[in-house]
Order: structure tokens, then sequence, then C-alpha cells
């Protein structure tokens, strides 16, 4: 960015700044001249992230500040600043609340002061992994499938808008390439009722997926238990989970 | 007057009397030490001196005169003759004779372990030496050998040529047996009784046992303990132990940087190698915050990768680090005990590890295996905390049990488990550190293995698993206690050997003098090439059936030989790891396990007996490999039919039938005679032609007897490899069609001649399984005539004519159709001489080959051969 600025000089030429230039008595004052200087600075901060980024916080040089906005998207986040940001002194913190799913998730950080122009942020060197999130949780789990929510439990697909659908929603972790990841509805007799999701994927948030209580040919099933399993067939194994549900009328 | 004299005489007679006593007196030979002897306290100014031996063996006496004339002088012996006297550790006396093997280990002490081998344990007993006694139905024998052949389980210690000492116990219900050796130097039998033992302070020694109990009639029950483990003589017996000790070369040099190495443990998919996630070192149980220097790899997505033939090395540098304990005491280096590596590796990893203590002879460190991700695969589910700790190895011990049935109800059942544990420890020069600290490894193995028989069915059922781990190797010291970890045919023992050929020699170099089975000298027999060749000798005559004359020439090509040889094209076995060579035949270098290490699987088969000599069987097999993700999947087929048919002949049928999945590589390595050269070790590469394939072996052949003094064979071969789905480079349609057909009629015109006229014809036929190898399509025919005229007494003129045709039915543009005629004449005569029987042979060999583009090549050989037998 470039900024007009006002440089000051004595009889022989070197620069001074503008407070003793005003103490000097006019005779000994040298010339003044306004040039154009680019400076760096930058009012909006771009990061990349594994999921949607929540409670969101920013602090500038300490203390916290109020964006002027922030956009949050499942893989990125933009925060722009309440003003430029030109000095070294200045510093940007911002705080916020997103899930990972791979171990060794690196936060990559681009800033930009004009439009359409970004410059990465390098770490700090002499921080080991400064912009990477380890999970070594996940080293110890075994789990492929975490977080699972199944809303509501039981389903009354009676037509009446109410609890019509039942909504699965889960994570698959440390998946790094495509595998087939399904949902299926199974009877407590061990017969398939419906494959709800049956995909390639790899790890990430799982949602959307729903159930409206009727079979493969289209119809409703009958009242009672049945079993939601969720499987991911990962090259070590396949892992699934298991709940019970339950369809009533 | 009187009184003197009686004293004067009293003290004659003392003296005398002590003095004959002195000269009479037994020798004692319990080491008693010396004793007073009262016949020498005597007050005399003269100077006598102790009968000994002069007296005692020859009865000379200094002062007496000697005159041999009557007497005639006997001259010295030596004494040594007989030996010496022996006693024990108890004094008690043992035998006068010689010692001839002793082994024994002091500590702490420099060259504690010795062994001594006297020059008789070779001369006299050949290197074995049996002490045995029984009483009853109880028999024990101790047995002191340089190769004794010895088994306690296939997966434990097998060894056809072991230095050592075994004692056996065995009675009606139960068995023992305990080995010992020291493994690194068992002992070189020295050149003389009086040198001294081979003494070193650095040893490997090894230990095992083995206990069986009968149970009831059919069960037995075993246990098995195997160890072998580095120490030296400078340790207090209070720190002996089995895990092993450090030696002190090991120990000498303290380890300032480890580097790790990651890498891709199935290189050839050039994919999802190693991927590193998170490295923390901790050591002394502190986590140390050194970085560590990455060289290699590729870093994505926040994690490090190794992918095919990459490697990834981390390069700790412990140095500059150091921390304060509970006590307030700063701790660097010198006193570092323990270092652990805690990394997050995900997919195809191979974890190895090196340090500057870790050096071959050059200087150069050398990396040892600390582990390695199971199976193959490539999306990061297996991720997982790998934690280990580093240090040098010291011991390698295995246990287990072993249960066997006895036909009981048709049923026989062997089964064996064997934990498999390998120590290291970390080293540290520093003085004060007397336990180094101990990390270990475990692996196992297993197998089962069931039979029924309950005519005319029979069934059999194998299930079994072989950590790819799983180790029966230790390490040895040298002289100064170094180890070089890379140098087997140094530093390596090995409990079990590998030994294909099942002959008295291992099949590997390994250190000692009986390890040799490819030294010519230790054989005894100059064989060619020196091989080994499983399957290939059948008359056990340590020389391949193949080339029974030792020459250059196989004998499936040479004159007159080839009529009854036939090429191993046309032989016919099981090929149950579907690699195309006849599982008897296969050869590798691995130690002879009954299954393979880094599997696992079953195979199970029924059968029947339909008629005398007609079988049935029909079976499934599944193995796959632990390490890598190839499997091997089959169901069969056989029959089997073997007849005789009295006056005619003997008729045998084989056929196998199978659909097969293997993609599990089988590599060889096996022995090959071509024509003119010397014999040798070939690598064979699996060439994994049966990865979705459905394979028929057929075999036929029968031997006409009906006619007296009519030799008729007849040998039918075809294998047919079918691919059920299309493969890259391979042809769809595989085959191999081969027959032979061969006579001989003996004439015996007068006593003595014989007239043998012979024909023979091979027909073969290959598809080969690249699309771009030429197919082959050979016919030979070749009569012969084979004269016999005694000559003299025992001399003999014989001649012999042989004609071939070759012919290439494929037509080959390299490959030129011959015609060949053999003549050959020789006078053979045999004699005694000296001891010996004489064979003398001189003769006179021609070969004409007229090739069917025009020209003409001859040789010719003329020979005298004088042959000294013992039968």
């Amino acid at each position: 960015m470039v900024q007009k600025i006002r440089r000051f000089y004595d009889q022989e030429g070197n620069e001074i700044t503008e407070e003793e230039w005003l103490e000097l008595v006019p005779e000994l004052r040298g010339e003044s001249e306004v040039v154009e200087q680019e400076i760096t600075g930058f009012n909006r901060v771009l990061v990349e992230t594994p999921s949607l980024a929540r409670k969101v916080e920013l602090r500038i040089g300490g203390e916290k500040t109020e964006p002027e906005e922030v956009e949050a998207r499942d893989d990125s986040l933009l925060v722009t600043l309440p003003r430029f940001l030109f000095t070294e002194e200045d510093s940007v913190e911002i705080q916020f609340e997103c899930i990972p799913f791979l171990n060794s998730t690196v936060f990559e950080a681009f800033v930009s002061g004009l439009a359409g122009s970004w410059q990465r942020v390098d770490p700090d060197p002499a921080v080991k992994s400064a912009t990477t999130v380890a999970l070594p949780a996940l080293a110890e789990e075994e789990r492929l499938i975490s977080n699972l929510k199944i809303e509501p439990r039981t389903i009354t697909p009676d037509g009446d808008g109410v609890n019509d659908i039942m909504n699965v929603r889960f994570t698959v972790v440390k998946v790094s390439k495509p595998r087939q990841v399904s949902v299926k509805i199974y009877s407590l007799g061990g017969d398939l009722v419906r494959t709800v999701y049956s995909q390639a994927g790899t790890t990430g948030n799982y949602s959307g997926i729903t159930w409206d209580g009727k079979d493969s040919s289209g119809h409703r099933v009958i009242p009672g238990l049945y079993l939601c399993v969720i499987k991911v067939s990962g090259d070590a194994g396949i892992k699934t989970v298991n709940k019970t549900i339950s369809v009533a009328y | 007057m009187s009184k003197w004299l009686w004293i004067f005489s009293m003290v004659l007679i003392l003296i005398f009397s002590t003095a004959v006593g002195a000269q009479v007196r037994t020798t004692a030979f319990q080491p008693e030490g010396l004793h007073v002897i009262v016949g020498a306290i005597e007050p005399a100014l003269r100077k006598w001196y102790i009968p000994q031996e002069l007296y005692s063996e020859f009865g000379w006496e200094q002062w007496r005169y000697t005159n041999y004339a009557k007497d005639i002088y006997r001259r010295y012996t030596n004494i040594g003759l007989e030996g010496y006297r022996y006693y024990d550790i108890y004094g008690q006396y043992i035998t006068k004779g010689w010692k001839v093997y002793d082994w024994s280990q002091d500590m702490p002490k420099d060259f504690g372990s010795a062994v001594f081998k006297s020059p008789k344990f070779s001369k006299w007993f050949d290197n074995v030496l049996v002490s045995s006694t029984r009483k009853g139905q109880y028999y024990t024998a101790l047995t002191v050998g340089n190769e004794i052949r010895t088994t306690l389980t296939p997966l434990t210690f097998s060894k056809p040529t072991f230095n050592g000492v075994q004692l056996d116990f065995l009675s009606d219900k139960y068995a023992a047996t305990v080995l010992t050796s020291r493994a690194n130097q068992a002992g070189t039998v020295l050149s003389k009784d009086t040198s001294p033992p081979e003494a070193m302070t650095n040893f490997t020694n090894f230990v095992g046992l083995r206990g069986v109990v009968q149970i009831g009639r059919f069960a037995s029950v075993g246990a098995t303990y195997v160890n072998a483990h580095i120490g030296h003589s400078r340790m207090d017996w209070a720190d002996y132990s089995l895990k092993g000790q450090l030696s002190t070369w090991q120990n000498a040099t303290r380890v300032l940087e480890i580097t790790i190495k990651l890498s891709d443990d199935s290189p050839e998919d050039g994919e999802a190698g190693a991927m590193l996630f998170q490295e923390s070192i901790y050591i002394d149980g502190r986590k140390a915050d050194i970085t560590p220097v990455i060289k290699g790899g590729i870093l994505r997505e926040g994690h490090w990768e190794a992918n095919g033939d990459m490697e990834l090395l981390l390069v700790y540098n412990l140095s500059g680090w150091a921390y304060v304990d509970d006590q307030g005491i700063l701790r660097d280096i010198s006193s570092f005990k323990r270092v652990t590596f805690k990394l997050v590796l995900a997919n195809d990893y191979k974890v190895e590890i090196t340090s500057n203590a870790q050096r071959d002879e050059k200087g150069e460190e050398i990396f040892l295996p600390v582990t390695r991700a199971p199976g193959n695969v490539k999306d990061a589910t297996n991720m997982k905390e790998v934690v280990f700790d580093y240090g040098l190895p010291t011991a390698n011990q295995i246990y287990g049990l072993t249960f066997e049935l006895k036909d009981l109800a048709g049923f026989s059942l062997r089964t064996e488990y064997d934990i498999n544990t390998r120590y290291r420890r970390f080293p540290n020069p520093n003085p004060d550190i007397r336990e180094h600290s101990l990390a270990s490894d475990k692996s196992n193995a297993w197998y089962v293995t069931l039979q029924k028989l309950a005519h005319p069915w029979y069934a059999y059922a194998e299930a079994f698993s072989m950590d790819p781990d799983y180790s029966t190797t230790m390490y040895l010291t040298g002289l100064q206690g170094e180890v070089y970890y890379d140098n087997k045919y140094r530093y390596w023992f090995e409990f079990v050997d590998d030994n294909d050929d099942q002959d008295r020699w291992p099949d590997w170099r390994r250190k000692g003098s009986n390890q040799m089975a490819s030294s010519d000298a230790e054989r005894g027999i100059d064989i060619i090439g020196g091989g080994v060749f499983p399957g290939y000798d059948e008359n056990n005559d340590l020389v391949p059936d193949f080339n029974q004359n030792w020459n250059y020439w196989p004998d499936y090509e040479e004159p007159f030989l080839r009529h009854t040889v036939d090429p191993p094209e046309y032989l016919f076995g099981m090929d149950m790891n579907n690699n195309t060579v006849v599982d008897r035949f296969e050869n590798d270098e691995e130690p002879d396990y009954p299954f393979k290490k880094d599997h696992r699987g079953y195979n199970a088969y029924v059968g029947v007996e339909a008629l005398p000599g007609v079988k049935f069987t029909a079976g499934h097999l599944r193995e796959w490999t632990l390490s890598t993700d190839k499997r091997s999947e089959a169901n069969y087929v056989l029959f089997t039919l073997e007849r005789s048919f009295p006056g005619v002949g003997i008729l045998r049928v084989f056929n196998n039938l199978k659909i097969v999945r293997d993609n599990i590589p089988d590599d060889l390595v096996q022995w090959q005679q071509l024509p003119g050269t010397r014999a040798g070790m070939v690598a064979f590469t699996d060439p994994l032609v049966c990865q979705n394939t459905r394979v028929n072996s057929a075999y036929v052949d029968f031997n006409y007897v009906g006619i007296d003094r009519l030799t008729f064979i007849n040998k039918f071969k075809y294998d047919s490899y079918v691919q059920r789905k299309p493969q890259l480079n391979l042809r769809g349609y595989s085959d191999l069609l081969g027959v032979i057909s061969k006579a001989s009629y003996r004439l015996t015109p007068t006593k003595g001649m014989t007239f043998e006229p012979r024909i023979k014809g091979m027909f073969l036929r290959k598809r080969p399984f690249g699309k771009r190898e030429p197919e082959q399509k050979d016919l030979w025919i070749l009569p012969s005539l084979i004269n016999r005229i005694p000559l003299f007494e025992y001399g003999l003129l014989e001649s012999g004519l042989e004609y071939t045709v070759y012919r290439d039915l494929a037509e080959r543009p390299d490959i030129e159709d011959f015609n060949n005629l053999v003549f050959a004449v020789q006078f053979s005569n045999a004699s005694s001489y000296m001891g010996y029987k004489i064979t003398s042979k001189v003769g006179f060999r021609q070969s004409i080959q007229y090739l069917t583009r025009g020209g003409r090549r001859t040789s010719s050989t003329i020979f005298v051969q004088i042959f000294a037998g013992v039968e």
C-alpha cells in the first residue's frame, strides 16, 4: 500500500524528525518534502480450517476487538479487521473453535491489504510444528467413526410432520483415502431393510443422512426395534457402530 | 658296655627300619598333601634322599654300586604314555589318562570363558565323545561333538551339525535334553595336550532344554526352551543374565546420535509408504526437547511421508541435552540409561534404527529392524503410536509347548506354540551403570496338524501362523566382543538351519568349520558347483542324480546316458505355492521351519481310496502374508492311481486340478546346470502366473515288464494354465506337453556278451507364460546300440553307437535342426592292486553333428582313466 509522508531535513541535508525541525530557528531549517512510501499492512486474515469455525474472537495488541466482519465456511475463516495494521508491534490473535479430523492438521493463514492479493503467514521457525495441530488421541483410537448422533432415536413416520424423519450425523476419522462409508438399517433378525447411504468418502463430517422409516421398496416398516449400522471399510479393518432405533406409529 | 651296645643297636634298628619302611611305603593317589615321614626323622648329618621315582620304579639307589651284568639294564620309559592323574573338585581321584574336553567359565575374571579340546578329541575320537549309562529303563548320555545332529522342535532348534554338548535322559515316559555351547567359539581342537585352553572374555552362550512326558499310550506333551545370549566374564555372577549383557565392545561406545529410518514396507507399489505424524524422544523417562534433523521423505499436509524407494531419516543428537533428576543432580549424556521413542505412524511403514554405536567393519552405520506395519494399509486407518526403546541386541530366547497325539481312534495331532523374545540393552560405558536398561520385542509362531485315517477315507487339516519377526538367529561376539550385525557369515548363529536338501551340512554359510555346505573340501568330494539340490539326490550319494558322473554335462544331454535319464521338465509333483517349481525340489535361504515366516493360513483336504491304489482327494487352502497384503487361495482335487499289473507292468496316473488366486511371491535359489558350464545356485523369481488361474497338471507313466529283458517306459505329462481373467503380459492359455517313450532290449548271444539296441523318443511342446516368449516344440529321436564283449578274465570291450535326430517343430529362427552321430568304444579292465580294485578304461568317442541347413561339427575324445575302488 502506498502512503504519503513528509520528510524533514537540516541545512546539511540530513534527515531529522519533525520535532527537531520545528525546534530549529527558521534560518537553520532545511527543506521538507512530501514523498510516497510503500508500506506493508493488512486488514484481512484468512485461515484455512478443516471444518466450520465457531466462537471467533479477535485480539489486536492483546486487546479484545470486535472484527468488522467474520465469514466462516466449511474449509476457511475470513476475518476483516476494524483497521489496517502496519507496524511490527501490532499482534493479531484470532481464537476460534473447529473440528480437525486428521492428525497433524496444518492451519495455513494468509493476510491481505489489497483486494485479491494474499500473502501467506510463515510459521515461527523456532517453534516446532507451529501451525500444526496434533491429535495424539487419534493414534490411541481404533475407531474410525465418532460423534455419532441419531435424532430422534424413535421416529413416528406417520406423515404428521412430527418425528417423521431420522437424522444421522457422524464423523469419520483417520481415513485419508476414499473408502466405502455406509449407513444401513437392519431388522433385529439381521435382514437388511434399507441402505440409507453408501458412498466412498474420507475423513470428515457426515450429515444430512436421513431415514424416513421406509424399506427399500418404499413401504413403511412395521413398528419395532431396528438397528442402524454405520460402517467404514478401511484397509486396516472394517469398523462399525451399531445403534438401536425404534419405529412407532 | 652292654647298655651302650643295646642303645647303639636300637638306634641302628631304628634307622634301618625307618629307612626300609620309607622304601616300602605304598604311594596313595588321593590328594592328601605331604606327610610326616617318621623314617626321615634321624639326627644324622649325612645327607640322604627320600626314595622316589628312581627307587620305586627302577630300584636304583644313589649310593649303591650298579652293575648290569646280571640284571640287564632297563631303560627309562615315558610315564606320560599312560597319561596323567586327574582329580575332581572334591579331590576325588578320577582316572589316569588325559583330559580331552573341558569347558569352564570363571567370573569375574578376564578371559574367564575357556574351552579346552585336546588333540586326542579329534585324533582318537573323531570329534565325538559319548559318556552314557543306564539303569533298568532309565538311560542317560552325555555327547560332546563338533557336528551333532540334533533337533528339539522344528520351530525352535534343529541343526545337522551342532557344535556343543548334549545331555539326554530317557525313560519309558519321560525324556529330557539339555543342549549347551559357547556358540561364538565352541572350541577348536588344540595342537598339544599342554596347550592352554581357548579363553575369551566375551562370549555368546547357547542353552537349550526340552522335556517330553508321555501321557497314556497315545499322547505326549513337551516343553522347550532355547536361549542364546551375550555376556562377558568380567562381570559378577550376580549380573549374569539369560537376557544377555552387553559385550565389552558393545558397551565401549557412548551413544551420541541415534538415527531412525522410516521407509515403505511395500516399495513395489510406490505409494502409501510410511506416514509420520508426530515424533518424540524420552530420555530416562523424561521428554527431551530434541528436534531431530529430518532428511529425505516429503512433507505433505503437516506430516512426513516416505513412499516407494524413499527413506525418511530422523537424526537425534543426544549430546547437547541434560536434565536435573529427582535428587537435583544434573544428568547429561554420560549418565543416560534409557532412550525411548514414540512415533505416530500410519500406512505401510517400516522402522529401522541405528546409532554411532552400531557400525559395520568399515565404520558405516548398520540399521537394525524395529517394527513393520501389518498388511499394506494405504488409507491411514492403522494410525497408531509406536513406542520402542533403543538398545543393542543381547539375547534371543524362545519357549514353547508341544502336544502330540498318535493314532488315537485314527486321529493324529501335532501342535506347537512358541513365543520368541529378543532382548536389547542401552549401552553406556559409565562404570557406575551396572544394570543396563533392558527392552524386548515379542513374536510368536504356532501350527496344528490333524490327520484322520478311517480306511478308505482319510482327512488332513493344518493351520499355522508365523509372525514376520519370529527369529531363531542370534549374534555372535568376536574375540574383542565385537559384533558386526550385517556379517551373517561370521557373526550370526542359527537355532534352526537352512537344510533343504536334508544332508549333513547346512545350506548356508555361517561361522564354524562344520557350516560350510558349499565347501568342496568339507564334503570330501569335488562336486561340481558344490550346490544344494533338494530332491535331486534320491540315492543319497551327495551327487545330483542328473549328473551322476560329475562332469560338465547333465546326463540328460550326454550321449548314451540320455537314454535312461530324462530332463527335469518331465518330472511331476505338487506345487502348493504355485511358483511352477515342484515343492520337493525347492531351495531357499530361510530356516527350515515347517511353514513360512510371515505367513498365516490353513489347508484341509479329504480323500478316499476308492480302489486299491486309486485315490481321490479334494481340498481347500488359504494363506496370507502378515506384513504385506498378499494372499493365496486354492480349491484343488487330486487323483492318483498306482497299479501294478503282474506280468504286464506298473501304471501310475496323477492329475491335480486347482483353481488358484495367488499373488504371494515364492522366490527360490535353485541348482542349475547348463551344458558345458559348472553348476551353480541361480536365483529364481516366482513368475506369479497363478493370480486367478485354473491349473491342471496331469502325469501318466507306464513301465511295461511283460517281455523278459525288454524295458519299455512311457511317460506323459501335461500342465495347463488358464487365466480366468486377462493378465497383462501373460498368455490366456499356457501349457507344457511332454511325451517320452523309450525301449531297450538286451540280447546275450553268448555268455558275458550283451547286445542292447535302444530307442528313445521325446516330444516337448511348451507355450510359455509370457506373451512375448516364443513357443517351443521339440522332437528328439535317439536310437542307440550298446555292445559288450568280455575279453580276458575281467576285461570288457564296449562299443556304442547313438544317433540323434532333433527337430525344432516350432521353427524358431535361432534354433537349427540337426542329426547327430556318436560312436564310442572303450576297453575296460578290473583287477586288484595293493588292496584296491583298479578299474581302467581306455577309449575313444567321436561325435558328428549334421546341421540340416548345412554344415557339420565334429568332436572327438580319447581317454585313459583309472579308478581305485574299495568295493
